[in-house]
């Protein structure tokens, strides 16, 4: 946290008033103001007063005479009816707010002041005071018929600063000093004289008043403030002096650092001031005005909360010129400016959560209500000692619905007295005959398991609500009380107490016959639950008939009428429900406020030296109070000598009763019976830990009278009760602002720690704490005590907008490097580097370094390096690893320069992916590649055989020849023909050399010679089929006739020749006439048939074209002249193409008509149009015949 | 004779038994508050109004019962403030236009939202289904089920039915509400 300076919570917030109001203050300026809880009055400078709701809504109905000048002061009486405004144009009105009746009207020509209404100018028949304020104080009061009589009450003291009324007191303040006016007693109760300031005159600034209530007065004036009680004066000195019933006595007085312009009460000692700073800044301006709350004792100040407000035009006013208008009741101030109206009010709850949420001060702040988790201690004391004392024992054997068993020390005979005196009167009363068990009353059936049915917190939340609204509801209730069903009894223990006490202790029982004596039990708190034990004996003997018992304390307040009532209510509901056999016929009430979280205390005044079963006490009712039903009462008092005994009896009736199957565990909020009192609910039952005092205060009606004597902090919580979290949440999320849960979590969080349920608790804090950062770190530390950051490890928040602190990363990764070698390997991989400080985990990998884990440990270095972008390092452990992720690194990072040393071993690593990387445009120049690569020649080929395939620039196209005709000659044809950059003469001799012929034909073709190609192929290859192929290709005579020549000796080939070509490319005479005399040529027959019938059949082919092309030209010819031979249509739609108008004339006037010139392609001419010299054969468009 | 005697009666009443009460009037906009408050105040009907804007002040004397009329404007800007206005009241009169069936939603919604208040607990309600005069207005039960008023527990609440125009049950309605004026609820 900040170690500065905390910063200071905000008590106000402010609110702009707005709307119509900005209209207002358009024109004219503010000038004073006057708020009730519905309306803001406000006087403008030009003499207007506006009505505004608090929103500044105007309400434009209502309509008020009007001042000439600017008014100097709005008065308004108690309850918001009457309006008094005074102005220095001497005009005084009184209006009523409510039109209907009429007000006062006063023009006395000189400038009013102050004007101040009697706080109940309502009641007429008060005599409608008011009072103005100018050079002297005058007093109002209508007479009857006479109008207003004035009464100077004083003329001699300059002119008026401020008037303030209230009941029979009227502060007012002049040019010396603040006085106190007594209405009844007519006189001036003194003077409280007031220093001139430093700078300026006293009267130049204006005083300001409030009553703060009806004694106390607040001054504050120019920089000092005084704080006055008006008290009533010793009797005697009034009669025997003659002064007035009361006296102003100033109670605390202090100066301010700021003049003070307005100021208001807040809480106890607490005042709101508005100020305006007296240093002024550089333009002698003053400064923004301030709202300050100031706590006073005596004659010195604290400021609480100081907070600069930035009102329209600050630089421009003077401190007069600001006020302060409040609203006592709902702490409401106004902030009042020339141009402005700004609302504070004080933070309520949610605001300051969320403020202290913002502050991470949530600590500081602890709300009531909890869960089942937030487990407290407690129990009560007794520290006296006393013995015993014979009684006598009567049997009553009415019958009762409760009996009020008390625990009490002997000695407490006030608290006794007290308690008969107060709440055991309180019995049960009809409240209109309603009953509310259905509603409120929770009564467990049996489920089939035999166990009992268990009341959730929903239910618990939704009774206690019910019971509340039941409260509030029944108003009336009646009186008719039911009694004799209540009977009460005090325990004490009189063994070794003195005789004088003892003496005491046998009267009281004379009086009240109420006490159970134990005369065999020394009365102390280690024997208490002895106490217990044998008062239930001796009960159970006295008094056999009842269905309940309350245990409780003689410091518990019991409102015994509602709990009775409740009791009733249950009873009745148990019995219809038993009826039906719904639950057990036996089953039992223990009914009081839970805890099963308590940690067994083993120091203090409740220490359990002895308590064994477990770390926490097992599930019991607090001891301030709780009821159990007869039979449990009874089971006790039977088992009571066989019962294990500690110290507190409220715990140990908790372990008696735990192994009962039959009892019905209501846990209630409603009782308030920890060790200190909760925040005071109108609905708690029982009230625990209450003096006598407090006793007859509650009595009396005043709850929650002792509550201000408690710590808010040290409160123990609220809570339902309940075993699961989730629901226990649920609570927490509706009833107690979503701000709580944080804090149930925690501790959830820690119980689940302690239970060993890490991955649990990482869930939860995932769940609950999504992405909250601070809370996070602080929850990890939780785990990384318990060594189990594991658990927690995926569930970190790791986005950028919530990341926790570097180190707990680290810490989670040292543990894995200690525990889990491969999980710190995904973590690495799955974390962003951004998390944590690599440098640091890459020095613990070196300490932690292990043959074991060596390859683990060498990928995690390897990720490591190259987050910190140490490549080359990256890549030697990725490539020590022969780990393929390294290409991926590679490119990645864009590491191509970094790999040149390194190219050779990648090609070992992947053969393919490494060339494929290689091959990657732009990335790494082939040249350096191939200089690499120059000693492996087997990586050479297969880089240059993949660069050839994406890149044929051709730059190693000898180079690449050379190896394709050492390790893949089939590529090479095709290379040969595709490349164009290799030298002919080299590539010929290299495949020479090689004896390549299907090459050398290649390239000897290419290079021209191809009677030297077709020479190898004939000679070499010995392929006929190629050679004729290659003949055709060329389509040189000379070839063919080097064929012919080369193969006339070769039978074969001649009738391959003659088979396959001759005829169609060559002429065959030339190959026949070739033939010699007597040359066995086999097949010859066939071939020359087959070429002569390739002759007819080419012959037939040429007369059947022309067959066909003469009758297409006929037939088109034909539909040529058809389509000729048709009429044209020329409409009165056509127009000549050249002038445009219509072709046909329709005037019966004659002498315009022209001749018609028509062509075939639709065009239409006037003769007359055509120019003469135009052909007049063609159109003259699309040249076209004419018909 | 009787009669004169009983004015003269009612006059001296009203001199030392002044009561007064003190009301607000909230419901959404063109619902007739406004209407409501002068048919109370004067007895006339204006068809033509124009909205309030903000809040009206009236002072009603019926009787010897001063009525004090909040009379708040029900366009949404001012819902806001209508807690305020209710608060420490002696009842809010809360009105609903019965013939506009579409806003009825909007209406329980406001209204239960405003009863929801805490610093309002207790307060006496009275529900008025104005325009009963227009055909398709609801009538008692059916404002009551769809205001859903039944659910209101905690204090007292009554719906009538009325009509400003025609002037039906105004009397009921003012009768209600001297009922509720200081000194009769505190008897």
């Amino acid at each position: 946290m900040d170690e500065k300076s905390e910063p200071v919570e905000p008590l106000f917030k402010y609110l702009r008033i707005a709307c119509d109001l900005r209209e207002i203050v358009k024109n004219t300026s503010i000038s004073c103001i006057s708020a009730t809880t519905k309306i803001l009055i406000i006087g403008n400078s030009w003499g207007d007063i506006h009505i505004l709701d608090h929103e500044g809504n105007v309400n434009s109905h209502q309509k008020f005479p009007k001042h000439i000048v600017g008014i100097n002061q709005i008065s308004v009486d108690s309850k918001g009816e009457w309006i008094g405004s005074c102005s220095d144009d001497g005009k005084v009105h009184i209006t009523c707010l409510y039109a209907e009746e009429s007000g006062v009207f006063l023009n006395l020509e000189r400038q009013i002041k102050c004007i101040e209404l009697d706080p109940m100018y309502h009641k007429s028949s008060l005599g409608r005071r008011f009072i103005l304020g100018d050079y002297q104080l005058t007093l109002y009061e209508k007479t009857f018929l006479k109008g207003y009589k004035p009464t100077v009450l004083s003329d001699s003291e300059g002119l008026v600063n401020a008037v303030k009324w209230n009941g029979q007191f009227v502060a007012w303040a002049s040019g010396i000093g603040v006085r106190v006016y007594d209405l009844n007693e007519k006189c001036s109760l003194g003077l409280i004289k007031w220093e001139e300031p430093k700078v300026g005159k006293l009267s130049d600034f204006r005083c300001n008043l409030r009553w703060r209530n009806a004694s106390t007065l607040l001054i504050g004036w120019v920089d000092s403030i005084r704080i006055c009680v008006i008290r009533k004066r010793n009797l005697i000195e009034v009669s025997t002096r003659n002064l007035p019933g009361f006296i102003v006595d100033p109670i605390s007085t202090f100066p301010t650092e700021f003049y003070v312009c307005g100021l208001a009460p807040l809480e106890n000692n607490q005042l709101v001031v508005l100020g305006v700073p007296k240093e002024r800044d550089n333009d002698s301006n003053f400064q923004r005005p301030i709202l300050c709350a100031i706590r006073y004792e005596c004659n010195v100040s604290e400021e609480l909360c100081t907070d600069s407000l930035t009102l329209k035009g600050y630089q421009n006013y003077t401190p007069n010129d600001y006020s302060l208008e409040c609203l006592i009741d709902e702490n409401k101030y106004f902030i009042v400016s020339p141009k402005d109206i700004v609302s504070a009010s004080l933070y309520e709850i949610d605001d300051r959560v969320k403020w202290l949420i913002e502050h991470e001060l949530i600590m500081k702040y602890i709300q009531v209500i909890s869960a089942f988790l937030v487990g407290v201690i407690f129990s009560h004391i007794f520290g006296e000692t006393f013995c015993g004392s014979k009684n006598v024992e009567k049997i009553d054997d009415q019958n009762y619905l409760l009996v009020v068993l008390i625990l009490t020390a002997p000695k407490n005979i006030l608290q006794r007295n007290t308690i008969r005196e107060t709440w055991l009167n309180l019995r049960p009363r009809e409240f209109n005959g309603t009953t509310y068990q259905n509603e409120i009353i929770f009564v467990p059936k049996t489920l089939p398991s035999s166990f009992l049915e268990v009341e959730n917190v929903e239910k618990q939340r939704i009774h206690l609500i019910n019971y509340q609204k039941w409260l509030k509801s029944s108003k009336i209730p009646n009186i008719k009380k039911l009694n004799n069903k209540i009977k009460h009894l005090f325990a004490i223990g009189t063994e070794a107490i003195d005789e004088t006490l003892l003496k005491e202790l046998e009267a009281e029982q004379k009086v009240y016959h109420d006490l159970i004596l134990i005369n065999d039990l020394k009365d102390s708190y280690s024997n208490l639950t002895l106490k217990l034990i044998k008062s239930l004996q001796k009960l159970l003997i006295t008094t056999p008939n009842f269905k309940y018992l309350l245990k409780c304390d003689d410091d518990s307040y019991v409102k015994l009428d509602y709990l009775s009532q409740d009791l009733i209510n249950y009873h009745m509901k148990v019995n219809e429900i038993k009826n039906k056999k719904e639950t057990l016929e036996n089953l039992g009430l223990y009914w009081g406020f839970f805890n099963g979280r308590a940690n067994v205390k083993t120091s203090g005044q409740w220490r359990e030296t002895n308590y064994n079963l477990c770390d926490r006490y097992l599930p019991y009712a607090l001891g301030g109070g709780y009821v159990i039903s007869k039979n449990i009462a009874t089971t006790v008092a039977t088992l009571g000598d066989d019962l294990i005994r500690y110290t507190s009896e409220d715990i140990s009736m908790g372990v008696w009763l735990s192994s009962f199957r039959n009892i019905h565990r209501r846990h209630d909020p409603r009782f308030d019976t920890a060790y200190l009192p909760r925040q005071c609910k109108n609905y708690h039952l029982i009230l625990h830990k209450k003096t006598p005092n407090d006793m007859r205060e509650i009595f009396n009606g005043n709850q929650c009278f002792s509550d201000v004597n408690y710590n808010e902090k040290k409160r123990p919580p609220e809570y339902f009760y309940d075993c699961m979290f989730e629901k226990a949440l649920n609570v927490i999320t509706e009833k107690g602002g979503k701000y709580t849960k944080v804090q149930i979590t925690r501790l959830y969080v820690d119980h689940l720690l302690s239970q060993e349920k890490y991955e649990e608790a990482a869930k939860l804090c995932l769940r609950i704490f999504e992405n909250n950062k601070d809370l996070w770190e602080e929850e990890v530390y939780k785990f990384v005590k318990v060594k189990q950051l594991r658990s927690v490890s995926q569930y970190l928040p790791r986005t950028n907008d919530c990341k926790l602190n570097p180190q707990v990363y680290e810490m989670v990764l040292y543990e894995y490097l200690k525990l889990d070698r491969l999980g710190f390997l995904e973590l690495i991989k799955e974390w962003p580097p951004n998390l944590y400080n690599t440098t640091a985990v890459i020095n613990a990998i070196h300490d932690h370094f292990e043959k074991k884990d060596k390859n683990i440990l060498l990928e995690a270095l390897a990720i490591l390096y190259s987050h910190e972008q140490e490549y080359d390092k990256a890549l030697t452990m990725y490539l020590k690893l022969q780990h393929k992720d390294v290409f991926q690194l590679i490119k990645k990072h864009n590491l191509y320069n970094a790999i040149r040393n390194m190219i050779v071993d990648l090609i070992k690593l992947d053969c393919e992916k490494a060339i494929s990387m290689l091959l990657e445009r732009n990335k790494i120049s082939p040249e350096i590649v191939v200089a690499e690569l120059e000693n492996h020649e087997t990586f050479l080929y297969m880089f240059l055989d993949a660069l050839d395939k994406v890149d044929s620039v051709g730059k190693f196209d000898w180079k690449l020849i050379n190896l394709y005709a050492k390790y893949d000659r089939d590529k090479m044809l095709s290379f040969l023909k595709r490349s164009r950059t290799y030298p002919l003469q080299d590539a010929y001799e290299l495949c020479k050399v090689n004896l390549f012929y299907p090459e050398m034909v290649y390239l000897l073709d290419r290079m021209g010679d191809s009677t030297e190609a077709l020479t190898i192929i004939i000679k070499k290859l010995k392929d006929v089929t190629k050679a004729i192929e290659f003949c055709r290709e060329h389509n040189d005579l000379e070839l063919w006739e080097y064929l012919v020549n080369e193969s006339v000796d070769k039978p074969e080939v001649i009738t391959k020749l003659l088979d396959g070509i001759a005829g169609f490319i060559i002429n065959p005479e030339m190959l026949i006439d070739k033939i010699q005399q007597g040359q066995k040529i086999p097949g010859l027959k066939n071939a020359l048939m087959k070429m002569l019938n390739g002759f007819n059949l080419q012959v037939s082919v040429h007369d059947g074209c022309n067959q066909i092309l003469q009758t297409d030209y006929f037939n088109l010819h034909e539909k040529l002249v058809k389509q000729q031979e048709k009429g044209i249509y020329i409409g009165t739609q056509s127009n000549c193409c050249l002038c445009q108008r219509d072709i046909l004339v329709k005037d019966k006037d004659c002498s315009k008509a022209s001749d018609v010139i028509v062509f075939n392609c639709h065009h239409f001419f006037h003769e007359s149009c055509v120019p003469e010299k135009f052909n007049l054969d063609f159109c003259a468009i699309c040249m076209s015949k004419n018909i | 004779m009787f009669a004169i005697i009983n004015k003269i009666l009612d006059w001296f009443k009203s001199l030392f038994w002044k009561e007064e009460m003190e009301l607000t009037l909230v419901g959404l906009q063109y619902s007739g508050k406004t209407t409501f408050v002068n048919v109370i105040a004067s007895g006339n009907f204006s068809e033509d109004m124009i909205p309030t804007v903000g809040f009206n002040m009236r002072k009603v004397t019926k009787g010897n019962v001063t009525i004090k009329v909040w009379d708040i404007g029900g366009q949404p800007r001012f819902r806001s403030m209508w807690e305020r206005y209710c608060r420490g009241v002696n009842a809010i009169v809360y009105m609903v236009d019965a013939a506009d069936l579409d806003k009825m939603e909007a209406s329980r919604n406001e209204l239960h939202s405003l009863l929801d208040k805490p610093q309002l607990a207790g307060i006496p309600v009275l529900v008025l289904g104005n325009k009963r005069d227009l055909p398709g207005a609801l009538e008692e039960t059916g404002l009551i089920e769809r205001m859903n008023l039944s659910s209101i527990q905690d204090r007292e609440i009554c719906c009538y039915s009325i009509s400003c125009k025609e002037k039906d049950n105004i009397d009921i309605t003012l009768q209600w509400l001297i009922a509720h004026s200081k000194s009769q609820a505190n008897r």
